[in-house]
C-alpha cells in the first residue's frame, strides 16, 4: 500500500470516528414530546404545528429575547413551548415549526426555532380566491 | 374585473412551449450526434459528418434556449398574469430590475439558468474544444437533455414529465373561480419574495448559476478521457476550464454571502444553511481536483484522484440540485423550495451520470490503462503535498455534505437524527481545523519541487516568513484576544501562507505576473480566512439585554439576551455606544427606524454621531421583512436589524396601553415593562393618602416592591370597600408608565388579582452586531476574484 493511500485511509477513519462520536453525544434527535428519550432530559428537536387557537404570548415590554407557544407534536401531544428568542415574523402563519430544546418538567424550553411558511401554492390559492371577491 | 378574450396573450406562452420542446428534442439529438461522431472517431469521415450535424443541433438549441429566456422574460415583463409562474413571482409594482431576479427566483427559472448557461459554453466548446469536441459536448448535451425534461411539464403515462414555466394558472391550480369564469385572470400578481428584491439577487444567481455550468466541463473532459482512452492530452485542455469554474463558482458563492449579509437578518454572511454548503461542497471538490490536476501535470501521479474529485464535483452539483429542489430539506433549511414532484427526475439526473462514470473508470482500472507510477511519491516532492492538501478539501467537503445529508440518510434508513442545535459552531468548530491545514499547505507546498526537493533548501527558505509569521499574528491575537488553540494557529498559518507566497512570486518567480497565479489566489484565500477568522470570530453582539434582573424560572438569562427594547427618545448605552430610537419614517414601501449612535470615549464625552436606518419592507401578501442598515467604516462594520416592533400586519402602531391581569400570593413575581415588583406583604389596614377611613371600611393593601435597574421601593395600591362600595385605588409609577391595582381578592385561596396597566410608548426591539475587520475578509474575496482577470 502506498504512503498517500494510507493517509487517505486515515482521514477516512477520522472522519468516521468524528462522525460517530457526534452521533452518538452531541446530536439532536427529531423525537416527540412524550417520548422515552425526551425524559431523559436530553435536548432533541420536535416537528409540530402552532396552536393557533391558543396564540403566541410575546411580551417585547418584558423580556424581548422570549416568547411562548403551544405546539402540537406529530403525535398530537400539546406542549406549551418556551422559546428563548425573539419572536419570528410572520410565525402566526406558519404551518409547521420546529424547535430544539429540552423538556422541563412539563414545559419545553427551545434554545432554536425554525418554522416554515405555507407553501406558496396553497397560499396562493387562498389569494387568487380573495382576489377575485374583491 | 379583468377579463381577456380566449387566446389573448396565450401565443407569448405556447412560443415559450414550442422553444422548450425544440431545446429538448434538439439536445437529444445533438447528444446522439456527438455520441455516434465519438464512437466512429475511427472513420474519418463518418465521424466527421456526425459532428457537423450535430454541431448545428447544438447551436439550434442554443438558440431554443434563448428563446425561452427571451419569452419568459416577455411574459414577466408584460405582466401577463395568466401565467402561473408570473403570477407567482413579480407584481405590478416589481421594478425593471428585479424582473431578472424574479425570472430565476423560481425552481423552472433558475433550471433554465443553468441551462442557458450550458448552451452559451457548448457552443464555446464547438469553437475552442477541437479533438475533445465530440465526447466532452455528448455530455453537455446530455447535461442539457435531463435539464430540459425538467422544463418539459407534459404528461407520459400519468407520470407529469418536468414543469414548464409557462403553465397556466387556470391549468394547474383547481381554485373554484376557474368554474365560475374560466377565462378569469388575476390583476396583479403575489410579488417578489422581499429578500429577493436586492441588487445582489440580480448577479448572484447568473453568477452561481455560471459556476454550476462551468462545473460540468472539466468533468464532460474527465469522462471523455476515460471513454476514449486518451489520458494524456485533455490536462491542457481541461486546465482553463476548470480554473474558470473555480472563479465563477468561488465568486458566486461569495456574492450569495454578501447578499446573506446585507439583505437577511440572520446577522452574518455565512449561516451554514444546507443550500449554501450545496453550492460550497462542489468549488471545495474543484479546488481539491485542480491540485492533482497539477500534480499529475508535471509528475505523472494522482491521475485516479483527478478523474474522481472533476467527477465528484459534477455529481455534487446535480446532488446539491436535488437536496434543493425536491423539498428533501424540509425541516432543516429555510430556504429550499417547494417540492414541484419532480425528485424522481432529480435522482435520475445524477444516476445518468453517475453509473456510467463509475463503470468506466472501474472498467479502466481493470483493464490497467489509467497511467499510474509504481514508485512512490516522495515525501519531499511537491506531488505529494498537493495530494495531501486535496484530501484536506475532500475531507471538509464530506464532513459538510454528510451533516447536510441528515435528512436524506434519515429518510433512507428511517432514523430520527436531526442536525446539531447550534449548528453553526459545530461547523466552524470542525472546518476551522481544515482552514488551518490547508492554509499551512498554501504557504508551504510551492517551494517544494517536483519529483524531488532539497527539504534543507526548502525549510531555510520558509524560515523567515514563518518566524514573521508569528510576530505579525501576535499583533492580531493579543488585542483581539484570540486565545484558542484553533484561532492561534488559524491566524498564524494564514499570515504565513500570505508571506510565503508574496516571498515565492518574488524569490522564486522573481516577479513575473503571468506564473503567480496560484500565489496570488493563495493569498488571497489566506487574507480572507483572516478576515473571517476575526470579523466572525471576535464579532461582539452590542444589543445585549441590559436589563438583567432576574425573573425567575423561566426567564431567559442574560447571555442569551441578544435583542435589546428601545423605546423612543430613551437612550440606552451598548457597549462604547449611546443609542436612541428617534422615530420611523414611511415611504410607499418602506418603514425607516432611525437609531442614532453616539460613539463615547472612556469620560463618556460623545466622539462621533451617526445615524442607521434598519428598515421594513412592507409587503401584505408575503409578510413584513426587515433590511439591515450597517455602519461600515475601515475598521469594522456595525450592522443593526429590527427584530421586532409593535406593528400591526398593515403597518400601523398596536395599541399603546397594554393590560394585564396577574393572579399572585405572597412572594410572587409580576413582571412589567423594564422592572418588576414583588408581593412582599399584604397590609390589612392600608393607609390611603387623603381620605378619611370610617371603622366599617375595609382596605386592603398590596406591599409590592418595585425593582428597577436602577432603584427599588414599595408601592401600594389599596382594594377598599367603602359603604359595600368596593374600589380599588390603583399605585402609580409615573416614570415607567405603569400602574398595579388590586381588583380581586380571594382570601379562600390566599391569593389576590392584580391588574398591571402599561402606557407604551413607541419602540422597537432590535440587534446590534459589530464585525471587526470584516474588510480583510472582502478584501481577500477581491484578491482572489481578480487574480484571474
Amino acid at each position: 500500500m502506498k504512503r498517500t493511500h494510507i493517509i487517505a485511509l486515515v482521514f477516512v477513519a477520522i472522519l468516521i470516528g468524528v462522525l460517530t462520536t457526534m452521533l452518538s453525544k452531541g446530536f439532536s434527535r427529531y423525537e416527540s414530546f412524550e417520548s422515552k428519550y425526551a425524559k431523559q432530559g436530553k435536548e432533541f428537536t420536535v416537528v409540530g404545528y402552532l396552536n393557533k387557537e391558543k396564540g403566541i404570548d410575546y411580551k417585547p415590554e418584558i423580556n424581548p429575547n422570549q416568547f411562548s407557544m403551544y405546539v402540537i407534536d406529530e403525535r398530537k401531544i400539546e406542549k406549551l413551548v418556551i422559546v428563548k428568542k425573539a419572536k419570528p415574523r410572520d410565525i402566526e402563519k406558519s404551518e409547521k415549526v420546529v424547535v430544539t430544546g429540552k423538556m422541563n418538567g412539563d414545559v419545553f424550553e427551545a434554545n432554536e426555532i425554525l418554522m416554515k411558511c405555507p407553501s406558496k401554492y396553497k397560499n396562493r390559492e387562498q389569494q387568487a380566491n380573495n382576489g377575485q371577491s374583491i | 374585473m379583468n377579463i381577456h378574450a380566449i387566446g389573448q396573450n396565450m401565443l407569448y406562452g405556447k412560443v415559450g412551449h414550442f422553444f422548450i420542446i425544440v431545446a429538448f428534442v434538439t439536445s437529444l439529438a445533438a447528444c446522439l450526434s456527438y455520441l455516434f461522431a465519438t464512437l466512429n472517431r475511427e472513420k474519418q469521415v463518418q465521424s466527421f459528418a456526425w459532428i457537423n450535424f450535430a454541431r448545428k443541433l447544438f447551436i439550434l438549441h442554443a438558440v431554443a434556449v434563448v428563446g425561452i429566456v427571451a419569452m419568459l422574460l416577455l411574459v414577466i415583463h408584460q405582466h401577463y398574469f395568466e401565467y402561473k409562474y408570473v403570477w407567482e413571482h413579480t407584481s405590478r409594482s416589481l421594478p425593471t430590475y428585479y424582473q431578472f431576479s424574479a425570472m430565476w427566483s423560481g425552481q423552472e427559472g433558475s433550471t433554465l439558468l443553468w441551462m442557458f448557461w450550458h448552451a452559451v459554453l457548448g457552443v464555446v466548446l464547438i469553437f475552442k474544444a477541437r479533438e475533445w469536441e465530440s465526447p466532452v459536448l455528448t455530455i453537455v448535451a446530455l447535461a442539457q437533455v435531463m435539464l430540459g425534461s425538467m422544463l418539459l411539464g407534459i404528461y407520459i403515462f400519468h407520470y407529469k414529465l418536468g414543469s414548464s414555466p409557462f403553465a397556466l394558472m387556470r391549468d394547474t391550480m383547481d381554485i373554484p373561480v376557474f368554474k365560475m369564469n374560466p377565462d378569469w385572470v388575476a390583476e396583479d400578481g403575489t410579488g417578489l419574495n422581499p429578500s429577493l428584491q436586492n441588487y445582489w439577487m440580480v448577479i448572484h444567481p447568473p453568477t452561481l448559476f455560471l459556476g454550476f455550468a462551468a462545473c460540468t466541463v472539466p468533468a464532460a473532459f474527465a469522462i471523455a478521457s476515460l471513454w476514449v482512452r486518451e489520458y494524456k492530452t485533455w490536462v491542457k485542455a481541461v486546465l482553463p476550464w476548470s480554473l474558470f469554474a473555480l472563479m465563477i463558482l468561488g465568486t458566486g458563492i461569495l456574492m450569495g454571502g454578501a447578499w446573506a449579509y446585507e439583505a437577511l437578518s440572520f446577522g452574518g454572511f455565512w449561516a451554514w444553511d444546507p443550500v449554501e454548503n450545496a453550492s460550497l461542497v462542489p468549488w471545495l471538490l474543484l479546488a481539491a481536483a485542480i491540485h492533482v490536476l497539477m500534480a499529475y501535470k508535471h509528475s505523472g501521479y494522482s491521475l485516479h484522484a483527478t478523474y474522481i474529485f472533476f467527477i465528484g464535483c459534477f455529481l455534487l452539483i446535480l446532488y446539491s440540485s436535488f437536496l434543493t429542489k425536491s423539498g428533501i430539506l424540509g425541516d432543516a433549511s429555510v430556504h429550499s423550495f417547494t417540492d414541484l414532484g419532480m425528485s424522481g427526475q432529480l435522482i435520475a439526473c445524477i444516476v445518468v451520470f453517475l453509473v456510467p462514470s463509475v463503470i468506466l473508470l472501474i472498467l479502466r482500472i481493470k483493464q490497467n490503462e489509467i497511467p499510474s507510477k509504481p514508485e512512490e511519491e516522495k515525501l519531499s516532492s511537491r506531488e505529494f503535498w498537493l495530494f495531501i492538501g486535496s484530501l484536506i478539501f475532500v475531507f471538509a467537503a464530506m464532513h459538510i455534505i454528510v451533516i447536510t445529508s441528515f435528512p436524506v440518510i434519515n429518510k433512507i434508513f428511517h432514523t430520527k437524527f436531526a442536525p446539531p442545535s447550534d449548528i453553526k459552531s459545530h461547523y466552524n468548530n470542525i472546518q476551522i481545523w481544515m482552514a488551518a491545514l490547508v492554509a499551512l499547505g498554501a504557504a508551504c507546498t510551492q517551494f517544494f519541487k517536483y519529483k524531488n526537493s532539497n527539504v534543507n533548501v526548502v525549510f531555510k527558505r520558509l524560515a523567515i516568513a514563518f518566524v514573521a509569521a508569528i510576530l505579525i499574528s501576535l499583533a492580531f491575537i493579543i488585542p483581539f484576544k484570540l486565545y484558542r488553540v484553533d484561532y492561534v494557529l488559524l491566524m498564524v498559518f494564514s499570515v504565513f501562507a500570505i508571506l510565503s507566497n508574496t516571498q515565492f512570486i518574488f524569490q522564486v518567480l522573481k516577479g513575473n505576473i503571468k506564473l503567480s497565479g496560484g500565489s496570488i489566489s493563495h493569498i488571497g484565500f489566506a487574507v480572507m480566512l483572516v478576515g473571517i477568522l476575526i470579523s466572525q470570530g471576535k464579532q461582539e453582539v452590542l444589543s445585549i439585554n441590559q436589563f438583567g434582573i432576574d425573573y425567575g424560572k423561566g426567564f431567559t438569562t442574560k447571555e442569551s439576551a441578544e435583542n435589546v427594547l428601545l423605546y423612543q427618545n430613551e437612550p440606552i448605552n451598548m457597549s462604547n455606544y449611546r443609542v436612541t430610537y428617534l422615530g420611523d419614517s414611511f415611504t410607499t414601501r418602506n418603514i425607516y427606524f432611525n437609531v442614532r449612535y453616539d460613539e463615547l470615549d472612556k469620560k463618556g464625552n460623545i466622539v462621533n454621531t451617526f445615524t442607521l436606518h434598519p428598515n421594513i419592507l412592507m409587503n401584505s401578501k408575503m409578510g413584513n421583512n426587515p433590511v439591515p442598515s450597517t455602519l461600515k467604516t475601515l475598521s469594522s462594520d456595525l450592522y443593526t436589524h429590527i427584530t421586532a416592533t409593535p406593528l400591526k400586519d398593515d403597518g400601523s402602531q398596536s395599541d399603546s396601553i397594554v393590560q394585564e391581569t396577574y393572579t399572585v400570593k405572597l412572594g410572587d413575581t409580576i413582571p412589567a415593562s423594564r422592572c418588576i415588583v414583588v408581593l412582599d406583604e399584604i397590609d390589612p389596614d392600608a393607609p390611603i393618602k387623603g381620605f378619611q377611613k370610617q371603622p366599617k371600611d375595609i382596605a386592603i393593601g398590596a406591599k409590592l416592591k418595585f425593582i428597577s435597574l436602577d432603584t427599588s421601593y414599595y408601592i401600594e395600591p389599596v382594594y377598599l370597600v367603602h359603604e359595600v362600595v368596593a374600589t380599588s385605588i390603583p399605585a402609580r409609577v409615573e416614570k415607567n408608565n405603569v400602574s398595579f391595582s388590586i381588583i380581586k381578592i380571594l382570601p379562600e385561596e390566599n391569593k389576590m388579582q392584580i391588574l398591571v396597566e402599561q402606557k407604551l410608548n413607541k419602540f422597537i426591539i432590535m440587534k446590534a452586531i459589530k464585525f471587526p475587520f470584516i474588510n480583510i475578509l472582502w478584501l481577500g474575496c477581491f484578491i482572489m476574484v481578480f487574480e484571474y482577470c
